[in-house]
């Protein structure tokens, strides 16, 4: 076999075995070759079988194996790829030797009924196995023994009948959420489909069994519709019949009473004939009466015009002379005002030029002074400045002449002196003193004095004299600044200077009081537009007044008649009387005009009245002379007569035609006629609506009448009965399904809950050797490891190291080969523990020595890993 | 002179318990029995045939119905008389007036749509009283009997209807009166009413002259000797009506208790006993208490049989049998650890009765099956 040609492992029936053999020589093979001996027939050509033969050599595999299995002693041969064999020999309880697939079928069921499959699989710990936890959910041998210790008589079922439960359920409900499948969800599609089929369908022949009803009850009402129209119809004729007469005598009446209406407008006419007659007579009468009377008062009108007209010539004169009257007063108040608003206007124009002529004086003055002013540097300061200067050096002056030593000379006789050094006489000449002449000199500094030829005397002031000198010089230089700041030469001339600024400021000062005076608030300007405006008003004055004036003369009295108050109140007055004496004859003419116009009107009234009386006084007697010619009085009054007659006879023929209808009833009749014709029309509009809709219903039949609707309807119901019988029973199936799986889950979570605790001890127990004595563990419902606590920390199974979850799987799988016992199955750990500490392998090689029941097998490749195994079968492969 | 009276085919019929192609057997058998009648009026020598009504299942057939229908009838060597009843009423969208009919309708075929009198032969009068709607608003029939003269004529009134009489009322629409028609037959206006409706041949008045012909292949498991056709001899002034056999399929009901093994052995010989299975439908009415394991073999024998007969009918998990858990059943059920548990939960649960017991009682079932236990049995 691959790598491994020959090796036979005698295994200790209880404990620990170690197989220790270095890499690649067959320890992983050797258990593969147990599985295949015991799963595969001789004849397989699985891969992993032709795996065992050595690459590039065609030869045979054998595998033999000497096995307990319950309390079957045996040996099984097979040898595969070639030479194919199988040999079972049963050594007790009853000897039996058994060949081919016999011999493999028979290893099958004693395996199936004595091993826990499900645990020999978890308790193989292969080469390269992950790190999760030991899944011990399903092995029989163990629950039955957890099943033991839970109290429970030690009898537990295989999964499979499970599996094949749950297997069931997941036909018709999806395993996580539990949703039907599509099984059912086909089944209730179907059934859906089907009933809206029906429904189309069953909607389609309801529509048509309505219009079949409908069309029935059509029928029906048209030949109810016919049997009345036949009746109506000669009901109707016989009627119009009785009618026809009614109005032949209503035709009659109406002649009749035509005829009547006709004798009585001839009365009419001959009665108002006759009436027109004499009317048209009185109507003459009182014409002729008429135009006589007003031809009367029309002469009269006439001469009261004549009368009024000549008084009124008289009037008009008088009217004209007061007319002339009043315009001569008119005219001469009018002058006497205008010429004296034209003095008024002269002086006013003289106080105004003479105002203006004073202002611009006044500017003249100012300007003048204003030019000196500017000219100047004069300042008030600057005076000042100079004033005070000059005072300074008087100041200075005065002290110096005061402290300087005086030098009196006095001649005793004439004496020629001369003195040097004074300031007032430099290179003073000489001078002669007469006798008793004294000559005094103020020391300034230093003076020398010359006494002719004969002495010199220098005398020199003290220190105290020289400061005051100086002040002097210093007071003077500050005086000619200031007189120079101020343009003058000295303070005298500041003094005329600054009277001759004064003088300006008073010119300017009296502009402005000039202007005060005379200006209003508009200034110049509005002073000036006010004598251009008084000059206007005085030339269209002079125009007015030279314009009324009859010449010249007139005008140069009026003017020089400058008219007071009095002379204007008296012309006025006479104005007043001249147009109240106009006015009053003026209105006296309009008034006798007024009564003249009227007495005109009057006459002309009277005139046209007597005109219109002549001419309807003649219009009549005309009228009257044509009528008579046609037909005179007599003839008419007869003609009424005959009228009268004709009338009586006519109303005596209607009152007969008025009887005769109305021992008829017609109206009646005729009602009986409309009424009958409303209700043949009635039946005749019903009948045709009738046929109308039986014609469309019948269309609606027709149209749908080949389709089959009927037979599919019938066929659409069968389908859907047996499509709800066949979902019916489905969804029973998976109600049944569901309810059974959902019992089997309850009892198995149920049993599993119970072993928990009696597995759990185990592997504490174990596990405290390795762990500690603080070590504890939990367990899920699949029996896993699912957390581990230590030292009262709590960690999930995957937060430990890969160490320590190895190590609890081993010690779980331990545990669990422990407790099935006699039942188990070896405990094979092929290359494990390469991530366990030495102490811990230590610890975990204790627990493993303790082992005396299971049969465990040690697969490594390094020996000293298991050292610690007390009392360990080591077989070496080389 | 004779006639043949038939009446209720039916034509197009759907039975929804007649999946696949035993509806297309049922149909073609319903199409057949017309030759059979054709044959039957030739050899009787009949003047004609006169069909009483619903000689169609719907008055909107599919119109491979009717031309197959017709195609039948064209081989009639005698007149044919088709008249509309209550299930095929001669309104304006009726099959009787669409083209597939009037296009493909032999000459010596007509439909009686009016009351006018047909004369097949010199000597025999057929009247029609067609239905004009679903609704007639009176006696269809009494109306033509009486509208005939009191000639003594040999005349035949064809109607459609029940009779009060015979159904107990006149709550249907267009139930004849027979008293009225006996007046009219008393009165010498009528020889013989063929009367059609009633699926099961009957003699309708106590002289004879009034029948209805049944159906010629039977429709339902209500109907009493279906699958006749009568031959009428009118020559005497009293008919003599002659039933003749001609339906082979046959609807039939089986009521049995069943309790015990031996009665699913009985039920088992009973079905197997039928002849012609293939043309037989079968009603069950069974009842009586079984365990969970004869469920299942009841379960076994009917699924077996269904596949013999036209139609097995039996209502799903037989609702008439109570199903209990014996305690043989939890014996078959040999389970252990929580399986049993689990068994012994769901066994409680339908003993205790009431709606989950049902559920409980088909998971049981189930369980037998999946434990294969039920194969044992």
């Amino acid at each position: 076999m691959r790598g491994l040609a020959h090796a036979e492992v005698r295994f200790a029936t209880a404990g620990v075995t170690v197989i220790e053999a270095p890499n690649e020589t067959g320890k992983t093979t050797l258990f593969d070759a147990l599985d295949i001996l015991l799963q595969e027939k001789q004849g397989t050509k699985r891969q992993r079988v032709r795996d065992l033969q050595p690459r590039g050599e065609d030869v045979g595999s054998r595998i033999t194996a000497e096995l307990t299995i319950g309390d079957h002693h045996l040996t099984i041969s097979k040898r595969y790829n070639k030479d194919r064999a199988t040999e079972l020999h049963v050594h007790s309880p009853a000897p039996q030797q058994l060949t081919g697939d016999q011999a493999h079928d028979h290893l099958r069921r004693l395996l199936e009924e004595h091993t826990d499959l499900a645990l020999w699989d978890a308790l193989r710990f292969r080469q390269g196995r992950s790190l999760d936890p030991v899944a011990l959910a399903g092995a029989n041998a163990l629950t039955r023994q957890l099943d033991a210790s839970a109290g429970g008589a030690g009898v537990v079922e295989d999964d499979a009948l499970y599996d094949r439960i749950v297997e069931e359920s997941a036909r018709y409900f999806t395993t996580r959420a539990g949703k039907p499948t599509r099984l059912l969800s086909d089944a209730d599609d179907a059934v859906t489909q089907a009933e809206a089929e029906v429904a189309r369908l069953s909607e389609l022949e309801s529509r048509l069994d309505a219009a079949s009803a409908r069309s029935a009850e059509l029928t029906a009402q048209r030949r109810r519709l016919e049997e009345r129209r036949t009746e109506l119809e000669p009901e109707l004729v016989r009627r119009q019949q009785a009618a026809a007469e009614v109005s032949s005598l209503r035709t009659e009446l109406v002649t009749a009473t035509a005829e009547l209406r006709g004798a009585e407008s001839e009365q009419g006419r001959c009665e108002a004939a006759l009436r027109t007659r004499e009317e048209l007579v009185a109507e003459l009468d009182s014409a002729v009466v008429a135009a006589q009377r007003s031809a009367a008062s029309a002469a009269q009108q006439h001469d009261v015009v004549v009368t009024l007209s000549e008084g009124i010539e008289a009037l008009a004169q008088a009217v004209d002379a007061a007319e002339e009257a009043a315009a001569s007063a008119r005219a001469q108040h009018e002058r006497a005002r205008t010429g004296a608003d034209l003095a008024a206007a002269r002086a006013e124009l003289t106080t105004l030029t003479g105002r203006q002529e004073r202002v611009e004086a006044a500017f003249a003055a100012a300007r003048s002074a204003e030019a000196a002013l500017a000219a100047t540097a004069f300042t008030r300061e600057r005076h000042a400045e100079v004033r005070a200067a000059a005072d300074r050096v008087r100041l200075a002056r005065a002290q110096l002449g005061a402290a300087a030593p005086t030098v009196t000379v006095t001649a005793r006789d004439r004496l020629a002196v001369r003195w040097e050094g004074v300031d007032d006489a430099p290179g003073a000449p000489q001078e002669i003193l007469a006798a008793e002449e004294s000559s005094e000199v103020v020391v300034p500094e230093r003076v020398v004095l010359h006494l002719d030829e004969l002495a010199r005397i220098e005398v020199v002031a003290g220190s105290s004299l020289r400061e005051r000198r100086a002040a002097l010089t210093t007071a003077e230089e500050e005086l000619d600044a200031a007189c120079r700041a101020l343009g003058v030469a000295s303070a005298t001339e500041a003094e005329a200077l600054a009277e001759e600024v004064a003088g300006h400021q008073r010119v300017l000062d009296e502009r402005d009081a000039v202007l005060e005076r005379e200006l209003d608030e508009g200034g110049q300007d509005a002073l000036m537009a006010t004598v251009r405006r008084a000059e206007d008003r005085v030339a269209a004055l002079t125009a007015r007044l030279e314009r009324s004036a009859q010449d010249t003369e007139h005008l140069r009295l009026e003017l020089e008649a400058v008219s007071g108050p009095a002379r204007l109140e008296r012309l006025a007055a006479t104005e007043q009387a001249a147009e109240e004496a106009l006015t009053a004859r003026r209105a006296e003419l309009q008034a006798r005009q007024r009564e003249l116009e009227a007495a005109r009107e009057r006459a002309a009234g009277a005139r046209a009245t007597a005109e219109a009386a002549a001419a309807e006084r003649d219009r009549l007697q005309a009228r009257l002379d044509s009528e008579r010619a046609v037909s005179d009085d007599d003839e008419l009054r007869h003609v009424a007569a005959s009228a009268g007659a004709a009338v009586q006879r006519a109303q005596e023929r209607l009152a007969g035609h008025r009887a005769a209808l109305d021992a008829r009833d017609a109206d009646q009749v005729e009602a009986a006629v409309v009424n009958t014709r409303t209700q043949l029309e009635t039946v005749r509009e019903q009948l045709m609506r009738c046929q109308e809709e039986a014609a469309a219903v019948t269309a609606t039949m027709e149209a749908h009448g080949g389709l089959g609707v009927g037979e599919a309807l019938q066929e659409a119901e069968a389908e859907l009965a047996r499509r709800r019988a066949a979902r019916d029973g489905l969804w029973r199936r998976a109600e049944a399904a569901r309810t059974l799986k959902a019992a089997f889950e309850q009892a198995r979570e149920a049993a599993y809950a119970a072993y928990r605790a009696p597995l759990a001890d185990r592997i504490v127990a174990a596990g405290r050797l390795v762990f500690g004595p603080d070590l504890d563990v939990e367990l899920d419902e699949e029996l896993r490891v699912v957390s581990r606590t230590l030292a009262g920390t709590t960690l999930a199974f995957d937060q430990l190291s890969a160490g320590a979850r190895e190590q609890l799987a081993i010690l779980s799988a331990l545990a669990a080969a422990d407790l099935a016992g006699e039942d188990g199955v070896p405990l094979v750990l092929d290359d494990t523990l390469g991530y366990t500490d030495p102490g811990r392998l230590e610890r975990l090689g204790g627990v493993l020595g303790r082992v005396t029941g299971p049969q465990v097998v040690v697969l490594t490749c390094v020996g000293a890993r298991f050292e610690a195994i007390r009392g360990a079968e080591v077989v070496r492969l080389s | 002179m004779r006639l043949l009276h038939t009446s209720d085919w039916q034509l197009g019929m759907t039975r929804h318990f007649l999946a696949g192609e035993a509806q297309a057997r049922f149909s073609e058998a319903r199409l057949e029995v017309i030759t059979r009648l054709g044959e039957l009026a030739r050899e009787q020598d009949c003047a004609c045939v006169v069909v009483a009504g619903d000689v169609f299942e719907t008055r909107h057939p599919d119109a491979r119905t009717v031309a197959r229908t017709l195609e039948r009838l064209a081989r009639f060597t005698v007149p044919v008389y088709l008249l509309p009843g209550n299930h095929d009423p001669i309104d304006p969208g009726a099959v009787w007036r669409s083209h597939a009919f009037t296009s493909a309708c032999p000459d010596h075929v007509e439909v009686l749509d009016d009351t006018t009198p047909r004369v097949p032969v010199g000597g025999l009068e057929v009247v029609g009283a067609p239905w004009p709607n679903k609704h007639p608003l009176g006696d269809l029939t009494a109306e033509a009997c009486e509208a005939a003269p009191a000639d003594h004529a040999c005349r035949v009134v064809v109607g459609h209807g029940g009779v009060a009489e015979v159904s107990g009322g006149f709550d249907a629409p267009g139930t004849i009166d027979l008293a009225r028609v006996r007046a009219a037959v008393t009165a010498g206006r009528v020889r013989y009413v063929a009367l059609g409706d009633r699926h099961s041949a009957t003699q309708v008045d106590a002289a004879g002259n009034v029948w209805f012909s049944g159906a010629p292949e039977p429709t339902d498991h209500d109907e009493v000797d279906p699958g006749t056709a009568l031959v009428v001899d009118l020559a005497a002034s009293q008919p003599v009506v002659t039933r003749h056999v001609v339906g082979t399929w046959r609807f039939a009901r089986i009521s049995r208790a069943v309790d015990t093994d031996a009665d699913i052995d009985a039920l088992a010989a009973e079905l197997d006993a039928v002849v012609e299975p293939s043309r037989a439908v079968i009603k069950l009415a069974l009842e009586g208490t079984l365990d969970l394991r004869q469920v299942a073999r009841l379960d076994t024998l009917l699924a077996d049989r269904s596949l013999r007969f036209a139609a097995l009918e039996h209502p799903e998990r037989h609702r008439d049998i109570a199903v209990r858990v014996s305690d043989t059943d939890v014996e078959a059920l040999a389970l252990s650890g929580y399986a049993a548990a689990a068994r012994d939960a769901l066994s409680a649960s339908a003993r205790a009765g009431g709606e989950q017991a049902r559920s409980a009682t088909d998971a049981l079932s189930l369980l037998l099956r999946l434990a294969g236990a039920g194969q044992r049995a």
